[in-house]
């Protein structure tokens, strides 16, 4: 039987942006939720290659993780007091 | 050798694999690795001769002799790798060891997957896309979120400043960069590498018309480098090493790599986007068209360490006002130039 590769990649592709979006609410630190809304955003730009909008993909990209993803972590990282867990002094 | 093979299969009687190795599937995905492997090791190579370049170059700014081992010091790169490929790993005890691993990664692979949009000449290329210049900018976009993510996962009060530095700088450069090319894209009409050269082939060199736009594309990329005067993440002297102070062995040894990887397709962009890639004087014909575009790009390189040697570090607020309160005018005047030579039909 004939491989879709297409639909095959497609659907691991989604299975990966769904666990990843599940994975933000999932996380405790804060920072690894960002970095897993971050795989979320990059699996979207591939699944818009799949639709044939290359070009859509990359302002996704460009946008989304050179700009958004960094703007979330700066500003997470001027507002916590503690670097990493709870359980360090300053 | 494709025959041998094929001779020595047929010999031992796998005629089924013997087949399947023929398949136009097999044969083109055998090819696309082997261009893969050369375009990466044509890249490293480049990038290496990058690192001695720097280090000859600073050494006679800094009236010292640089590199000593071999031939004009042309083996230390490699002396060096040795040394920290035998160094051990290790993790802080309080880091996040899971983005503590993963940010290296992201950033020398998306270093090393840059080389795939550069085109060297009309015959030595990986990939013609369209977009070619978005996805090279889309991928430099990345790498700033890796920095700041393998600052703040080694749990140090120096790496953290680093990559907080490294957001700051971003916001700073980015926008200015992205306009500077704009003006060429206006110009060109496409989006395409070869496009961009045949139009400077056709007509003039973009610097010509585009020269606050060279200029602006210049101090973003070096900054988009993090290149001293805006060397800010990796401050040696406040800093310690900046946000990879806490890595060590071989993945510092490739973190500094992929630093001069993304320095080549820097230089290169520049010669691509403003120097007509591997465009020539016709009397020069005989010189290939792959050695003319290498020769620019070290000659841009070049500059940039000129300019490393020449400049002191710049402050972060100094660094802000001059991203937006100079760069950007002077980017959208660039803009505003461009559409007024496309409009009257000058170019």
């Amino acid at each position: 039987m004939p491989i879709e590769w297409d639909l095959l990649f497609f659907l691991i592709i989604a299975a990966v942006t769904i666990i990843a979006a599940v994975a933000v609410i999932w996380s405790k630190e804060i920072v690894r939720s960002v970095v897993w809304l971050t795989l979320t955003f990059l699996c979207v730009g591939l699944v818009y290659i799949f639709l044939n909008a290359e070009y859509l993909a990359m302002i996704q990209i460009t946008i989304y993780v050179g700009a958004v993803a960094v703007l979330m972590l700066f500003g997470i990282m001027l507002t916590k007091r503690r670097l990493l867990g709870g359980n360090r002094d300053e | 050798m494709v025959d041998i093979i094929g001779a020595i299969v047929g010999w031992i009687g796998f005629h089924g694999v013997q087949h399947w190795l023929g398949t136009p599937g097999v044969l083109n995905f055998v090819t696309i690795l082997i261009v893969g492997l050369i375009v990466f090791i044509v890249g490293m190579l480049v990038s290496i001769t990058l690192i001695w370049q720097e280090r000859k170059e600073l050494g006679r700014l800094m009236d010292r002799r640089g590199t000593q081992v071999g031939p004009i010091g042309l083996f230390q790169n490699f002396a060096d790798a040795l040394k920290v490929l035998v160094k051990e790993h290790i993790v802080p005890e309080a880091a996040d060891s899971l983005v503590y691993n993963v940010a290296p990664v992201l950033i020398i692979g998306i270093s090393l997957l840059m080389f795939v949009t550069i085109p060297y000449s009309p015959g030595f290329y990986m990939s013609n896309s369209q977009l070619g210049v978005l996805l090279t900018f889309a991928l430099f976009g990345i790498v700033p979120f890796a920095v700041l993510l393998g600052g703040w996962a080694s749990n140090n009060k120096y790496t953290l400043i680093g990559g907080m530095r490294a957001a700051a700088q971003t916001i700073a450069y980015e926008v200015p960069l992205l306009l500077s090319v704009v003006g060429v894209i206006i110009l060109a009409g496409s989006l395409n590498f070869f496009d961009i050269v045949q139009w400077q082939q056709d007509n003039v060199w973009l610097i010509v018309p585009m020269i606050i736009g060279a200029l602006v594309f210049t101090i973003s990329m070096i900054a988009e480098l993090e290149r001293v005067p805006f060397d800010l993440p990796e401050a040696e002297a406040e800093l310690v090493e900046g946000w990879q102070t806490e890595y060590g062995g071989m993945r510092f040894g490739l973190i500094m790599m992929s630093e001069y990887a993304r320095g080549f397709v820097g230089a290169s962009l520049f010669t691509l986007l403003f120097l007509g890639g591997w465009d020539m004087p016709s009397f020069l014909n005989f010189v290939p068209d792959g050695i003319w575009f290498l020769l620019k790009m070290f000659i841009v390189f070049g500059i940039i360490i000129w300019i490393r040697g020449a400049m002191p570090r710049i402050r972060t607020d100094q660094i802000l006002n001059l991203g937006w309160k100079r760069l950007l005018p002077l980017a959208s005047l660039n803009i505003a130039i461009a559409i007024v030579f496309k409009t009257l039909g000058w170019l």
